[in-house]
């Protein structure tokens, strides 16, 4: 007689891979171990190594009252010998105290992760059992996808991959700064991570990580964050159900909140890196989510004075969307249909309405601050990134780090109102790379964490 | 905004054979007078004597004011010699000419006297001698010879022949600050010249006044004199102080009622607003940040709306010899060597000083980018132009400017 052999089986294995989940610390903990001891070894041998130094002393005293020639110039041989492997070691347990905060310091401390993954994986293998296995592993499955994303962008960050110029760990540090600009939305602190993803995953999910699709895992394509990020935003203040985050209105709102807090570097990094021209066709989601981002730009530029050169680059951006739009097969007046709809006036409403009523949510200040965005623009352009106050900046600004202006200020130097002011193709890798490292220099200091010996235990 | 060229030299040629009267009815270069010779011999003997005597007051006028009085007197006993030299009889002309250049050095000497007792007494709030500081940098910068002396007055002037440079009182602060790049615009125009090469031997001309001169016909030459003279302070001001200039004459002298008004020595208002937008799209053709193309569109809407509003246009009419004139004007402050390195730029760096409330100066901050700074703020400012805070934001950029002049 059958038994529920086929239940049985799933179950179980769903069962361990909760536990699995749970146990995301001692995971990442056992993960770090083995290379942190890798790691700490030259600091180990540094300090093995200092107890060379009496015995020399000692034959130092007996060549004293030898006066061998021979004994003096092998002794003198043997300490040439010794300073040079003493200082190779001091060398190579310093670069290994770097790394080893590169790699872990950052991602440790995510809490974020800890509060939700961990967290709902306890609850989840609390309350399933073989009554209700059928109606919660679709729920499992999806925080099995988590899991997954969260090791794997682990990996990835710590991996070093990269360039010459920037290791991937880097950018994605930068990436977890970016939503901070938001403030604290309803009191909550953004604490987690965006990890390494092959496409954005526009929704927001119950751990909170933001994903950053390849191939844009340049500083180009950061802004992007901010569309996921308003997704989570969106869930937090107006508690909408999933189903909605993956409603058009709702990824509509995202966008205009992306573009309000952002700036223009997010219809630059939508429209001209990201958002396909080919699908823009009457009603079609592209077209109306390219609608709404620039109507929000339009919307800021004309009511706050003086930011009549964002209103050109709007004016431009619009025009370039159109000419892409065609040039793919998609409909321009798709978009123009779009551009006129209740439907973008009312997503960017919705989406100033929201942001300004939301208790702990900052003003966005990039307007305010457009003076400053070309004055770093023209340094990024001029290769003069030390003229950029940023450090200032943050100081005169604590709430809002500074981050968000250079990612305008790096797009701008590339893509001006008018076009005969553009960065020329050969300079735009450059002004991306000093724009990083600007922004890796000011990124806030991170407490250094002991590599703990063992795993932290779990919430069971 | 003037020049005292009527009586100057570098025309003479051109007015040689008109009369002239001052309100005394007395003719200034009158060789061919009622006095004749020994009329102009009289009058020279009381130059001289008024010379001597304004001479002995340069003591004075250093005890006023030591830094005004220290570069007058080296520019008074430059000119003093030429025309109190001790050289033989010179000619009826030349008489005529000591004469003319006697009586405005007087003229411009009382004017320094009565300016240096001004700043003694702070009327003009220090304000000009930070322009003297400003003046004094941009020709450094331009290696181009300084001016004697910024001082208050009744009214704007440059005398050409002291290279005096007054400011009218009141000054408006620092908004008033680019009025002394106009005037500077003037002295420009006298010394800016040209190369050429002569067969191997330098030939210099003077650029503008010669452009000046060649502008029309014998009995065109005091209008178009006078006019280009006034459109090229106004593109040098513009050049040199940025959005900050037109800005001022949009809210503080252009009166719109009188956009279309033509004066013997100046042109339409409306003229001299579309030198002022066209060299400013000059400066936004250079400036990627697109700000001053913002500013420009927003002055020149501005200055649209308020003449249409006053019954006037701002359509300039055509005038077929100044048309030429004020696009090559419009040239030599665009392409000239020696005023690229004045000419307004990085707008965005004003703006930036703006958002800072005018509070944190930047490495190589220019005093033309604090001038815009204190303009851009003021447009953010709750109240707009008439806001409170204008007196503060104009003694905030007096202070900045000063801080620019002494780092440099």
């Amino acid at each position: 007689m059958p038994d529920g052999l086929v239940l049985r089986t799933r179950l179980a294995v769903t069962q361990r891979n909760l536990e699995r989940v749970n146990d995301l610390n001692a995971t990442i903990d056992r993960r770090e171990q083995g290379m942190s001891d890798l790691l700490s070894g030259p600091e180990e041998l540094k300090k093995h190594f200092e107890q060379v130094w009496a015995p020399f002393e000692a034959l130092s005293m007996i060549e004293r009252g030898l006066e061998d020639e021979n004994f003096t110039n092998q002794l003198d041989k043997l300490y040439g010998v010794l300073r040079s492997h003493q200082r190779s070691i001091k060398k190579a347990a310093s670069e290994a105290t770097a790394l080893r905060t590169e790699l872990f310091d950052q991602l440790y401390e995510r809490q974020d992760v800890k509060d939700y993954l961990v967290r709902q994986a306890e609850e989840k293998r609390s309350a399933l059992g073989a009554e209700n296995y059928w109606d919660k592993r679709s729920e499992c499955e999806r925080l099995f996808s988590e899991y997954v994303d969260v090791l794997r962008g682990i990996a990835l960050r710590g991996a070093r991959f990269g360039d010459q110029d920037l290791a991937l760990g880097d950018f994605f540090r930068i990436a977890d700064e970016l939503p901070r600009v938001w403030g604290r939305p309803n009191s909550w602190s953004w604490d987690s991570l965006v990890v390494p993803a092959l496409l954005e995953v526009s929704h927001s999910t119950d751990v909170n990580i933001l994903h950053v699709g390849f191939p844009e895992w340049t500083i180009w394509a950061l802004p992007l964050i901010q569309h996921e990020f308003g997704h989570m935003f969106l869930d937090r203040v107006t508690g909408s159900a999933d189903a909605d985050a993956s409603s058009i209105r709702t990824s509509m709102v995202a966008d205009a909140l992306a573009c309000l807090v952002t700036g223009p570097a997010y219809a630059c990094a939508s429209l001209l890196l990201r958002l396909d021209p080919a699908a823009v066709t009457l009603g079609a989601d592209v077209a109306l989510r390219s609608a709404t981002i620039l109507a929000t730009l339009q919307a800021v530029a004309a009511e706050v004075s003086d930011l009549g050169p964002v209103q050109k680059l709007a004016e431009r951006l619009g025009a370039e969307w159109r000419v892409a739009v065609d040039a793919a097969g998609g409909s321009a007046d798709a978009f123009d249909a779009a551009l006129g709809s209740d439907d973008c006036r009312e997503a960017v409403d919705q989406a100033r309405d929201t942001l300004r009523d939301c208790k702990g949510a900052l003003d966005p200040h990039w307007p305010e601050n457009w003076g400053r965005i070309s004055s770093w623009a023209d340094a990024l352009a001029d290769g003069t990134p030390d003229q950029m106050d940023i450090a200032e900046e943050d100081f005169r600004d604590r709430d809002r780090a500074s981050l968000v202006l250079v990612l305008n200020a790096a797009w701008l130097a590339r893509v001006r109102p008018d076009p005969r002011h553009d960065a020329p193709p050969e300079k735009v890798e450059e002004i991306g790379r000093l724009a990083t490292t600007s922004m890796l220099e000011h990124l806030p200091p991170q407490e250094p964490r002991q590599i703990k010996q063992t795993g932290q235990p779990n919430l069971r | 905004m003037g020049v005292l060229f009527e009586r100057v030299v570098l025309i003479r040629d051109a007015q040689r054979n008109r009369n002239r009267s001052d309100s005394m009815g007395r003719s200034a270069g009158s060789e061919r007078g009622v006095g004749g010779s020994d009329q102009l011999a009289l009058r020279l003997g009381s130059v001289r004597v008024a010379l001597r005597r304004a001479q002995d007051a340069i003591p004075r006028l250093t005890e006023l004011d030591k830094t005004l009085g220290q570069r007058f007197d080296k520019r008074f006993n430059l000119l003093a010699g030429e025309v109190d030299g001790d050289a033989a009889p010179p000619r009826d002309a030349t008489v005529a000419e000591l004469v003319r250049k006697g009586e405005d050095l007087i003229s411009e000497t009382l004017a320094v006297l009565g300016g240096a007792a001004a700043r003694h007494l702070d009327l003009d709030d220090g304000i000009t001698s930070v322009a003297l500081r400003w003046l004094d940098q941009l020709s450094d910068q331009a290696d181009i010879r300084k001016v004697a002396a910024v001082v208050p007055a009744a009214t704007e002037f440059i005398g050409v022949v002291t290279e005096v440079v007054r400011l009218k009182l009141p000054l408006d602060g620092s908004w008033g600050l680019p009025v002394a790049a106009h005037e500077y615009g003037h002295f420009v125009a006298s010394v800016l010249s040209r190369t050429d090469d002569d067969g191997g031997v330098p030939d210099h001309t003077l650029l503008v006044e010669g452009l000046l001169h060649a502008g029309g016909a014998d009995t065109d030459m005091p209008l178009i004199y006078w006019h280009g003279h006034e459109l090229f302070a106004d593109a040098i001001a513009t050049a040199l102080a940025g959005p900050a200039y037109p800005e001022y004459c949009l809210w503080y002298r252009f009166d719109p009622a009188q956009a279309q008004t033509v004066t013997p020595t100046h042109p339409s208002l409306a003229r001299r607003m579309r030198v002022q937008l066209a060299v400013l799209r000059q400066l936004a053709d250079a400036d990627a940040s697109g700000l001053i193309e913002s500013d420009l569109d927003r002055i020149s809407a501005r200055w649209s709306d308020s003449v249409t509003a006053a019954g006037e246009t701002a359509a300039v009419p055509i005038e077929e010899l100044l048309e030429p004139l004020e696009g090559k004007l419009l040239e030599i402050v665009r392409d000239h060597p020696q005023l690229r390195p004045i000419r307004y730029c990085d707008h965005a760096r004003a703006r930036a000083l703006a958002e800072n409330d005018l509070d944190r100066l930047a490495a190589g901050t220019s005093v033309a980018q604090v001038l815009n700074a204190a303009w851009s703020a003021r447009r953010a400012g709750p109240s707009g132009f008439q806001d409170q805070r204008t007196d503060q934001l104009s003694a905030k950029a007096t202070a900045l400017v000063k801080e620019v002049l002494d780092r440099a």
